[in-house]
């Protein structure tokens, strides 16, 4: 029996991206006509018993955000999508909108309603120039058929979408970074609270929805909540997509319902990953993106659903699954994630700006050999705490998280590196 | 801030720091309710009057229980917290910050201006930092600040950003930015371009700001004292009244510790020749630009002057303004009519002498540097700042000296010879200047409003001369304001005949040459602003002896134009 299960990505590859027509044959608006049928409160009542947590990484539970949201009054309200997508690994928001752009756009227009807000912005990462453009011919094309912008469907309702592109700074998916960019400001988080929904684009009340969290929002109007939620896990209704990189043989975007399968199923399952390329064995995979945990063999076992994961220390993340062969080094592995964070880091506040520069420094000169002693490897452990604990955002905050797990998983690679210099050295792709 | 008058239960909320209960009105951040109950929270990029950024995360706390550490500086006091400042794993996350500061941070704190009285360094002792267990790294940052009269040394810089805070949030003047990102995250101007080149007016805002030595001017009292030792070099100095202020706070003599008298002894100990009453050129300028004011209000221009401290808020309305240039008073300032005169034989000193004018004031030493308005080589403007170091590096006890009486200028010594010269000085042009002076010294002394508050900036007075004529005075303290006035005189819409401003926001009390103890100094006593002696007409300082010599004066000054 199939495993995969598709909402989000129903469709994908199969219709013309900016075809209305065709997006309305394989369902498409079929949600918002609903919607316009249901009171705000409905919708946001069926997103409650969805149990959607939201898809762009922190696993907010959407309808929690959605109902805060609604019970500020001023206005007006603006509704962002997050399609940063800059977690490394991370390729899920771009088939979304490219290949069923219109089924985000609905999203989005089924929340402008709930809020009854006139003004939607998307925040595309800078990279995808191309999406950019198939977002604006989708725009276009829903514009014409009357499902964008002035009386959506012969109702009173406004709405209008604008695309946004980013500049490439991986902090700018952090939601408040994110707005600032949009607004013209230097992509830096803010200081919350004020929450967004209070104070967020142009100081305003303010929805941000990962691009996967609104595309799922037309199935949960169609089929409501409760349907919804028993298709996937009961703590976190629906699907999940999941994008695998790394040594598989196929990688890949898969819609999976959460709860339903394991990790050892996605990477090995003939039907997802189906196992690793060529000679090598397993070793480790790093799941959510740089910002999650690594998971070696002992927990391949464990379902993929954000509790089971969450009780074993690992994350859903984004749904980034990047998979290593035992030719990999650890140590050179974690060394290429610290450098990502190096990089990105803001560097406004202490642990992340400096706590991140001197872990490189570490794990560089592990990797050239030397030895750690006792202190400094006691050292190192406060400082990796420090970061996850005191740091001003999320990025600083899990920017340890990756060798904190290694180190757990393979502690005697990273404590004595010299036994292990036979392993491949950077050899592997990065997404 | 609620008030006992407007008392409300639910404008206040009671929660507790490590075990003690403290109530605290509604808004107030977890570091003000610590600091209500005595308890220290470490900071770095918290600073008085200024928004909390949370980037150092020097004070970060437990708030009920377990969960998510917050940052006690950005974090509202809410009805119940219970709030754990100081365990285990916060004091080990402060030491960590420190650590990783000091990781990039240069060593030489002996060699340091601001060696105990740093607060990097201040905390790393009290935090139990002994080790640098993440390397002995150094930044090598070189900012376009550095070498200006602002910064001499950006690698001490620790990123807090109170600077940049100060400068955007405060001044409005956006002369600072932080650039980049990540390690190579740094305070600087914006666009590239050098400090000279962008809006800043060296208020000295940002340099007061810093907790550390990164910005700090240039060290003026280093280059005044081979002119003092010296024995054939004359020297004059004056002073304002807030440097005793600031005096009496860096060197711990409590409030009123250091009279007039006592300081003339110091500054003559130092090895100043003479040390003339700030008051008589004070006096004297108010009257010129008293004059200036006269013709001006009988043509009814719209804005009949514009006055301001500083020669860089002239320069900013230049740039940015041009078309308020033309109201801008042409009369010199108190420094510069001492300066000018002091230089040249015969003036209003007995010899030829160097001129030391000693002001809470950066613009004016800056002014040193960069040449802006009148070129005054052979003339210092130095902060409290540096006569603090100097007073120090003499191991003075102020206390003990004497009082000595100030030097007296060369033409009102003469008195009763020159009084038939008031005949001069119109009724009106008196009055004027007396208010002018009145109103300097508000100025002068602060406002005690809170810094930061929009449209706060503003006093606007108005003054019924004995001829009828009423005359509007507006005073502007900081550049926001500043700016706004100076778009309305653009636009033609300013409603005052004279418009005073001040560029540092809580004026010259708390001016960018300050000593930094007293800055945001909350036992600070303000003069009560008192406008309504400008309408009683009370004297000018030194009234008699300044009108007796202003003939004489006021034929040189203009010559010397
Ligand atoms: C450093 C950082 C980077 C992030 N990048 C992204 C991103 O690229 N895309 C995204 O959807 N969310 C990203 N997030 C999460 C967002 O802050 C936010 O939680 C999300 O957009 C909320 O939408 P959701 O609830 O629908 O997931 C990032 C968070 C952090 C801290
Ligand atoms: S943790 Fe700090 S330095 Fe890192 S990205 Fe967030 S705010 Fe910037
Ligand atoms: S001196 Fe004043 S204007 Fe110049 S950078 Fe500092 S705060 Fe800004
Ligand atoms: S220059 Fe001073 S005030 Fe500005 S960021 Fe650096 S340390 Fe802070
Ligand atoms: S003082 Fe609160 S984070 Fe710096």
């Amino acid at each position: 029996m199939a495993k995969t299960l598709k909402l989000v990505s129903l469709g994908a590859g199969e219709i013309d991206p900016i075809s209305v027509s065709e997006y309305r044959g394989i369902g498409g608006y079929r949600a918002l006509e609903k919607a316009f049928s249901m009171r705000p409160k409905e919708i946001i009542g069926e997103v409650l018993e969805a149990k959607l947590l939201g898809r762009g990484g922190a696993a907010y539970p959407a309808g929690k955000k959605w109902a805060q949201l609604y019970d500020i009054h001023e206005t007006p309200k603006y509704i962002v999508c997050n399609a940063d997508e800059g977690e490394p690994g991370t390729f899920k928001d771009r088939l979304i909108m490219e290949k069923l752009p219109l089924r985000l756009i609905e999203g989005m227009t089924i929340a402008g309603l709930v809020f009854g807000s006139e003004h939607g912005y998307i925040y595309v990462r800078g990279e995808y120039r191309k999406i950019q453009k198939v977002l604006l011919r989708a725009i276009e094309a829903a514009k014409k058929e009357n499902l964008l912008g002035k009386g959506i469907m012969g109702s009173s309702f406004s709405f209008d979408i604008e695309i946004v592109s980013g500049a490439g700074a991986y902090v700018c998916g952090e939601n408040s970074a994110l707005l600032n960019s949009t607004e013209g400001r230097v992509g830096r988080p803010r200081i919350k609270p004020p929450h967004l929904a209070e104070v967020g684009l142009f100081l305003m009340p303010t929805l941000v929805n990962n691009v996967e969290s609104l595309a799922s929002i037309p199935s949960i109007v169609v089929m409501g909540g409760k349907e919804y939620l028993s298709l996937g896990h009961p703590d976190s209704g629906g699907t999940k997509l999941v994008c695998l990189s790394g040594r598989v043989t196929s990688p890949g975007v898969y819609e999976v319902p959460l709860g339903k399968v394991s990790l050892r199923d996605l990477i090995f399952d003939e039907e997802f990953g189906g196992g690793i390329q060529g000679e090598g064995e397993f070793k480790f995979v790093h799941l959510g993106g740089q910002s999650g945990a690594i998971a070696s063999k002992a927990l391949l076992d464990t379902v993929y659903s954000y509790s089971d994961l969450r009780k074993v220390g690992l994350t859903v993340g984004s749904g980034a699954l990047v998979v290593m062969d035992s030719g990999v080094s650890i140590l050179e592995y974690l060394k290429k994630v610290s450098e990502f964070f190096v990089h990105e880091s803001c560097g406004k506040c202490v642990p992340c700006r400096q706590g991140n520069r001197v872990l490189l420094k570490f794990l560089a000169r592990l990797s050239r050999g030397s030895l750690a002693s006792e202190g400094e490897l006691l050292n190192l452990k406060r400082l990796i705490s420090a970061m996850s604990r005191a740091s001003f955002c999320g990025l600083g905050q899990t920017s340890a998280t990756a060798l904190k797990s290694a180190w757990k998983a393979f502690p005697a690679e990273l404590e004595r590196p010299a036994a292990f210099d036979k392993l491949q050295v950077g050899a592997f792709p990065l997404p | 801030m609620p008030t006992v008058e407007n008392f409300e239960k639910d404008a206040f909320v009671n929660l507790s720091i490590d075990g003690l209960s403290v109530t605290v009105p509604k808004g107030a951040t977890i570091l003000e309710a610590a600091k209500a109950t005595g308890v220290i929270i470490p900071t770095l990029c918290d600073y008085s009057g200024l928004k909390p950024r949370a980037v150092c995360r020097l004070c970060v706390v437990e708030v009920d229980g377990g969960g998510r550490l917050k940052a006690a500086c950005a974090t509202e006091a809410t009805q119940g917290a219970q709030v754990v400042t100081n365990n285990r794993e916060l004091m080990s996350i402060r030491r960590n910050v420190i650590e990783l500061l000091l990781a990039d941070h240069p060593k030489d704190c002996l060699l340091c201006t601001r060696n105990l009285d740093c607060e990097l360094q201040t905390w790393a002792f009290r935090l139990g930092v002994r080790s640098l267990p993440f390397g002995e790294g150094e930044a090598s940052l070189k900012s376009q600040l550095e070498d200006t009269n602002l910064s001499q040394n950006m690698s001490k810089c620790i990123k807090c950003g109170r600077c940049v805070a100060a400068c955007q949030d405060v001044q409005e003047t956006m002369a600072l930015c932080a650039a980049n990102r990540s390690i190579h995250y740094e305070i600087s101007s914006p666009y590239g371009k050098t400090i000279a080149e962008g809006p800043c007016v060296f208020c000295g805002e940002c340099l007061t700001a810093c907790p550390v030595s990164a910005l700090e001017e240039k060290d003026g009292a280093l280059s005044l004292m081979p002119s003092l030792d010296k024995e054939d070099i004359k020297t004059a100095a004056i002073f304002s009244p807030q440097v005793i202020v600031g005096l009496e706070d860096a060197l711990d003599y409590g409030a009123g510790g250091i009279s007039s008298g006592k300081m003339v002894s110091a500054l003559k100990n130092l090895g100043f020749d003479r040390v003339y009453p700030r008051d008589f050129f004070r006096s004297m300028a108010a009257l010129l630009e008293a004059k200036e004011l006269c013709e001006n209000l009988s043509k009814e221009k719209k804005v009949a002057c514009v006055s301001t401290c500083s020669p860089y808020v002239r320069a900013y309305a230049a740039k940015y303004y041009p078309e308020a240039i033309p109201f801008f008073s042409s009369s010199p300032n108190p420094m510069e009519l001492f300066s000018m005169n002091g230089r040249k034989k015969g003036g209003i000193f007995f010899e030829e002498a160097e001129t030391v004018s000693f002001m809470p004031c950066l613009a004016q030493g800056a002014e040193r540097e960069e040449a802006v308005g009148i070129g005054s080589q052979h003339s210092y403007h130095l902060t409290v700042r540096d006569l603090v170091k100097l007073f120090k590096q003499k191991n003075f006890n102020i206390g003990s000296f004497g009082y000595s009486p100030f030097d007296c200028p060369r033409i009102f010594s003469k008195n009763g010879s020159m009084v038939k010269e008031e005949a001069m000085v119109s009724e009106e042009q008196l009055e004027l200047a007396r208010a002018i002076c009145e109103l300097k010294k508000v100025g002068e002394s602060g406002r005690g409003y809170s810094r930061s508050v929009p449209g706060n900036g503003l006093l606007e007075v108005n003054l019924e001369l004995s001829s009828g004529k009423s005359v509007s005075f507006h005073l502007v303290f900081g550049m926001g304001q500043a700016k706004t006035s100076l778009e309305e005189i653009v636009k033609g819409n300013l409603k005052a005949d004279y418009l005073l401003i001040m560029a540092c926001p809580q004026g010259c009390l708390e001016g960018g040459g300050q000593a930094l103890k007293t800055i945001h100094n909350p036992h600070l006593t303000r003069e009560v602003p008192n406008i309504s002696n400008m309408i009683t007409k009370s004297k000018l300082p030194l009234e008699k002896e300044v009108l007796g010599a202003y003939g004489e004066v006021y034929g040189q000054v203009m010559s010397l134009k």
